[in-house]
C-alpha cells in the first residue's frame, strides 16, 4: 500500500462520513409513524415533502395509533409522529420521547358507515343497539374505538357489536364488502372508499371531531429534517392537500 | 432377549457439527420463550390472568381449537385416505390444493374465507338468505378458520402413515370377511393410531395459535370470537403487560398439552 | 363346518396380466382334494392365490366354486373377498399386530357378526387344537415363527372357509419347525372338506402334502399330475431338477434305516431312532453293469431297469419295484436297457435324512 493509496482511502472514507456529520438533507430517509386513517393523505403530502426536498425519500409506517405509540416507546426508529388522538402523543410527551410540543394540523369528523345503497337501512347511532343488524366497531383500545364510544354515549346508545376491528381500514373494508351493516369511522375514510361505502353524518349534539396532532421524536438523528417535515405538514399547502381528503381544518 | 447396554465409552457419538447446530436450532426456540418469562409482569400476573378479557379468550380457544382439532379429523382423515388409497387422475392436484393453507398468509386465507362464506359470500350468501345462518362474527367462524389452516397438518401426516401401511393387512381382513368399513375402523385405524395422534395434536396447536385467518373472517368480540392470540394482537397496543400476561398462558397450556399428549402417543410414533 | 357331500369344488382359468408378465392358468380342485401350484419365483404362484381370494380382479376367465360364480370378467360379475368365503394363509402370517393371538383368530368370526362371547370362545377352542392356549392373550407380535404361523391357520380355518388357499406356509420356518409342522398341517388339512390351494417351492412339502401337482412356469402350467406321475416324469428341466428328487420313508434304528424292499440303508447325517424320510437326488443314484459290482460301497444292492427316458440334455432311467427310485446319467451307460439287471449304489453323504 503506497503513501498516495492510502491517503486516496482516507479521503474516500471521510467524505462517507461527511453527511452524517454534517447532518444534510442529502440522500436521506425519514421515518414518518402516522395513524392509519392518514393512509391517502400522507401517501400524497410526503411525495410533495420529497418532490421539494431532493434526495430526501420519506417511509411511511401506517397503523393505530396505539400501536405506533407502543412501537415508539419499545425503541422503533421513527422521526416524526402523526397521531389520531391526542392521548397517544401526550403519553409520548410524558415519557420525554418528543422533540418539542406537539401541534394539531388537521381534524377529523366521525361519521357512520353503511355499504353502498344501505341495504340494512340504517338511519342513526340509535341502529347501533340493534342486535338484528351486524354492527362493526374500531377495538376500544385505538383512538377510533374510543371517538366511537364517545359518539355513542353522547346518544346514550348502548351498542351491540358484532366485531371490534383492530385498525380502522379493516372495518371499513368489511362494511364496503357488505359484511357488516354499519360502522363508525372517519370522514376521511369514507372519502377514501371513494363510492363503495354510503355516510350518514352524526347529528351536531352527537358530533365528535378528533384532533390529529404531530411531533417530531426526541431520538430522531435527522432533527432538522423531522421539524422541516412538521412544517411542512402546517404549512398552507399540505392544509389543502388535506382538506381535499376530507379533513377539518385545525 | 435385550442384548446388555453398550459400556458408556462406547455409547453412540453424534458429530460434533451436528451437536453444535441442534444447540443453536434449540437456542432459536428456547431464547424468546426466555425472553417472555423475563419481561412479564410477575406482580400483576395473578390479577391479570384472572381477568374476565383472559379467561374469555383462554375459554374460546380452548373450544374452537378442540372443535377445529376434531373437524380436522373428521374431514382430514377421510381426505388422506382418498389421497393414499385411491388412483384418479388429477391427484397431485387435489394434494396440492389441501396444503394451499401451509403456504398462503392466513390473512389472505381469511379474506378467501369472508369471500366464500362471508354474508355476501359465494356460498354464505344463498346460505344466509336460505337459513339465516351466518358464519362470521360466531364461534362457528372461528372454528371454520381455524380448520381451515390445521387440516392441512392432519391430512399430510395420516396420509404419510397410510402410505407406509402394508395394504396386505386389508387384503386379509377382507378375506376373514370384513366389509370395508370394518376393515377402516378395525384394521387401517388402529395400525396408523400413532401417526393419527400426532397429526391432530399438530392441527390442534395450529389451530389454537391461529390469528389471521380468524380476525379476518370471524372478527374481534371478547366472549365471542376473541380467540387468545387475538388478545394478545389487541393488548399489545395499549398494554403491554397484559399481552405478556396473556402470551404466558397461551405457552403454559399449549405446552402442558403436548408434553401430556408425548408420552401417551409420541412415544409410540 | 361344510358336510363333505355339499362341499363345492373349484373350477377356474386365471387369466391376469401385470406389467409384461401374463398368467393363464386352468385350475380344478375337488372338494376334499389338496392340489399343490409349484414353481419358481416369478412364476405367479402368489397371483393366482390373489385372484381366488378376490384381491386381484381376473382379466379374463372365471372362477367358480360349487354353484357360486366368483369372478367372471366377461359376464361382469366380482364377488369381493369378504364375501367369497376364501380363506387365505399368507405367506408372512400377516396377523394383526394389533391384536392378541385369540383377538385375529376371533377376527373372521366377529366380522361375520358372531357375539363377542361367541367368538373368543370359538377362538380358544381352536387355539387349544394347536396346543396354543397358553398364548391367547399374547401380543401376536411376540410369537415365534412356528406359533404365529399356527395362529395364522386356526384363523382362516376357524370361519370355516370353502376354499383354502395357503401360500407359502412353511417357508419361513427351520427346518426342525417345518417338519413338525408340516405333519400338523397335513392333519389341518384332511379334516377340511373343501378344495385346497397349497403354494410351494418346496418339492418336499408338495410330495408329502398333496393329492395333485400343477407346475407353474412363467404364469403358465408346465405338468400336472399325482406327485408320483410327475417324480417319475417330469416335463421340463424345471420339473425334473425340482421333483425329480428320490423319496424314501423308512424307519431308522441304532444308525441303519430300513426301507422297502428288506434293503437298510446308511446315510452320513445323525439320525434319530423312529420314522424318517429320505431324500436322494437321482445324480447321485449311481448305476453300475451287473458284471461289475461296486466295492467298498456301503448302500448297495441289485435292482432292474424299468424305463430309460431320454429328457433333453440328460437321460433318465427308472428302476422298478421294490425300490422305484430314478437315476440321472449325462448319456446312459452299457448295461442299462430296460429289463437289465444292474447294481445300484448310493454314497451315505448322498442320502439325506429328516425325521419323518
Amino acid at each position: 500500500m503506497t503513501v498516495k493509496g492510502i491517503a486516496t482511502l482516507a479521503l474516500a472514507a471521510l467524505s462517507l462520513l461527511a453527511p452524517a456529520c454534517a447532518g444534510s438533507a442529502e440522500g436521506d430517509t425519514l421515518a414518518v409513524f402516522a395513524a392509519a386513517s392518514l393512509t391517502d393523505s400522507f401517501e400524497a403530502l410526503a411525495a410533495a415533502f420529497e418532490a421539494g426536498h431532493p434526495g430526501v425519500t420519506v417511509t411511511l409506517n401506517f397503523a393505530a395509533s396505539s400501536a405506533l405509540r407502543e412501537q415508539i416507546l419499545a425503541g422503533a426508529p421513527a422521526d416524526v409522529f402523526a397521531s389520531a388522538s391526542a392521548d397517544d402523543m401526550n403519553r409520548l410527551a410524558a415519557a420525554g420521547a418528543l422533540a418539542g410540543g406537539p401541534r394539531v394540523f388537521a381534524r377529523n369528523r366521525m361519521v357512520i358507515a353503511v355499504p353502498a345503497g344501505n341495504p340494512a337501512g340504517v338511519t342513526g347511532l340509535a341502529d347501533f343497539a340493534d342486535p338484528g343488524r351486524l354492527i362493526g366497531l374500531c377495538a376500544e383500545e385505538i383512538p377510533c374505538g374510543r371517538y366511537a364510544r364517545e359518539a355513542l354515549a353522547s346518544a346514550g346508545v348502548t351498542p351491540s357489536p358484532d366485531s371490534l376491528e383492530p385498525d380502522v381500514r379493516a372495518l371499513l373494508n368489511k362494511i364496503a364488502a357488505g359484511e357488516l351493516d354499519a360502522g363508525i369511522v372517519y370522514a376521511t375514510d369514507v372519502a377514501a372508499a371513494e363510492g363503495t361505502v354510503g355516510t350518514i353524518a352524526l347529528p351536531a349534539a352527537h358530533a365528535v371531531v378528533a384532533s390529529y396532532p404531530i411531533a417530531a421524536l426526541a431520538a430522531s438523528p435527522r432533527a432538522d429534517l423531522a421539524a422541516a417535515f412538521v412544517a411542512f405538514v402546517l404549512s398552507p399547502q399540505a392544509q389543502v392537500l388535506l382538506a381535499t381528503s376530507g379533513f377539518e381544518a385545525p | 432377549m435385550s442384548p446388555d447396554p453398550l459400556p458408556a465409552r462406547r455409547a453412540v457419538r453424534a458429530p460434533r457439527g451436528l451437536l453444535v447446530l441442534a444447540a443453536v436450532g434449540l437456542a432459536l426456540f428456547v431464547v424468546p420463550l426466555i425472553g417472555l418469562l423475563a419481561r412479564a409482569p410477575w406482580s400483576r400476573l395473578g390479577s391479570l390472568i384472572t381477568s374476565p378479557v383472559v379467561v374469555d379468550a383462554l375459554r374460546l380457544s380452548l373450544i374452537s381449537s378442540a372443535a377445529a382439532a376434531a373437524l380436522a379429523v373428521a374431514l382430514g382423515l377421510p381426505l388422506a385416505w382418498v389421497l393414499a388409497r385411491l388412483e384418479f387422475r388429477g391427484r397431485a392436484v387435489v394434494r396440492g390444493l389441501v396444503t394451499l393453507p401451509l403456504v398462503l398468509p392466513p390473512v389472505v386465507g381469511g379474506a378467501a374465507l369472508l369471500l366464500a362464506f362471508g354474508r355476501r359470500g359465494l356460498i354464505g350468501e344463498p346460505l344466509y338468505e336460505a337459513t339465516g345462518l351466518l358464519l362470521p362474527y360466531s364461534i362457528w367462524g372461528v372454528i371454520l378458520a381455524n380448520a381451515f389452516v390445521a387440516t392441512p397438518f392432519l391430512v399430510i401426516t395420516v396420509e404419510g402413515a397410510l402410505r407406509h401401511l402394508d395394504p396386505r393387512y386389508e387384503g386379509a381382513a377382507a378375506t376373514l370377511g370384513a366389509r370395508r368399513w370394518r376393515v377402516f375402523t378395525r384394521v387401517t385405524l388402529p395400525l396408523i393410531a400413532p401417526s393419527l395422534a400426532a397429526g391432530t395434536a399438530l392441527a390442534w396447536a395450529r389451530a389454537l395459535g391461529e390469528f389471521g385467518a380468524t380476525i379476518t373472517f370471524a372478527g374481534n368480540l371478547p366472549g365471542q370470537t376473541q380467540t387468545m392470540p387475538l388478545a394478545v394482537f389487541i393488548a399489545l397496543q395499549h398494554d403491554r403487560d397484559i399481552a405478556v400476561a396473556l402470551s404466558l398462558v397461551l405457552v403454559a397450556v399449549s405446552l402442558a398439552v403436548l408434553i401430556a399428549l408425548r408420552d401417551r402417543w409420541w412415544g409410540r410414533w | 363346518m361344510v358336510t363333505p357331500a355339499l362341499a363345492p369344488g373349484l373350477d377356474a382359468h386365471l387369466v391376469v396380466r401385470r406389467g409384461g408378465f401374463t398368467l393363464d392358468l386352468p385350475l380344478r380342485i375337488a372338494p376334499g382334494e389338496t392340489v399343490a401350484l409349484l414353481g419358481p419365483n416369478g412364476a405367479g404362484k402368489t397371483t393366482a392365490v390373489w385372484c381366488l381370494a378376490g384381491l386381484l380382479p381376473l382379466a379374463a376367465g372365471h372362477i367358480r366354486l360349487g354353484d357360486r360364480t366368483l369372478d367372471d370378467p366377461a359376464q361382469r360379475i366380482f364377488v369381493p373377498p369378504e364375501e367369497r368365503r376364501a380363506g387365505v394363509v399368507f405367506q408372512d402370517y400377516l396377523l394383526f399386530p394389533h391384536l392378541s393371538a385369540a383377538e385375529n383368530v376371533a377376527f373372521g368370526l366377529l366380522s361375520r357378526g358372531r357375539p363377542r362371547r361367541e367368538a373368543r370362545a370359538a377362538a380358544l377352542e381352536w387355539l387349544e387344537r394347536f396346543d396354543l392356549q397358553d398364548l391367547a392373550d399374547a401380543a401376536s407380535r411376540r410369537l415365534s415363527g412356528g406359533q404365529a404361523q399356527q395362529v395364522a391357520l386356526a384363523r382362516t380355518l376357524a370361519t370355516s372357509p370353502d376354499l383354502l388357499l395357503l401360500d407359502e406356509p412353511l417357508a419361513a420356518l427351520d427346518v426342525t419347525t417345518r417338519a413338525r409342522l408340516r405333519r400338523s398341517l397335513a392333519d389341518h388339512l384332511a379334516a377340511h372338506p373343501g378344495p385346497r390351494l397349497l403354494i410351494t417351492h418346496s418339492p418336499t412339502g408338495a410330495f408329502l402334502l398333496a393329492d395333485r401337482i400343477v407346475i407353474l412356469e412363467e404364469g403358465r402350467a408346465t405338468q400336472e399330475g399325482t406327485p408320483d406321475e410327475i417324480r417319475r416324469r417330469p416335463r421340463t428341466p424345471y420339473a425334473a431338477d425340482l421333483t425329480g428328487i428320490n423319496l424314501l420313508s423308512g424307519a431308522a434304528r441304532a444308525g441303519t434305516i430300513a426301507v422297502d424292499g428288506g434293503l437298510s440303508l446308511r446315510s452320513a447325517a445323525a439320525v434319530a431312532d423312529g420314522p424318517v424320510l429320505l431324500t436322494v437326488p437321482p445324480r447321485a443314484v449311481r448305476l453300475h453293469p451287473e458284471g461289475a459290482p461296486p466295492t467298498g460301497a456301503i448302500n448297495a444292492w441289485r435292482a432292474v431297469v424299468a424305463v430309460v427316458e431320454p429328457l433333453g440334455d440328460r437321460t433318465r432311467i427308472q428302476l422298478a419295484p421294490p425300490l422305484p427310485l430314478v437315476a440321472e446319467v449325462s448319456r446312459p451307460g452299457p448295461g442299462t436297457e430296460p429289463g437289465a439287471a444292474v447294481w445300484v449304489s448310493i454314497d451315505p453323504a448322498d442320502l439325506a435324512a429328516q425325521p419323518g
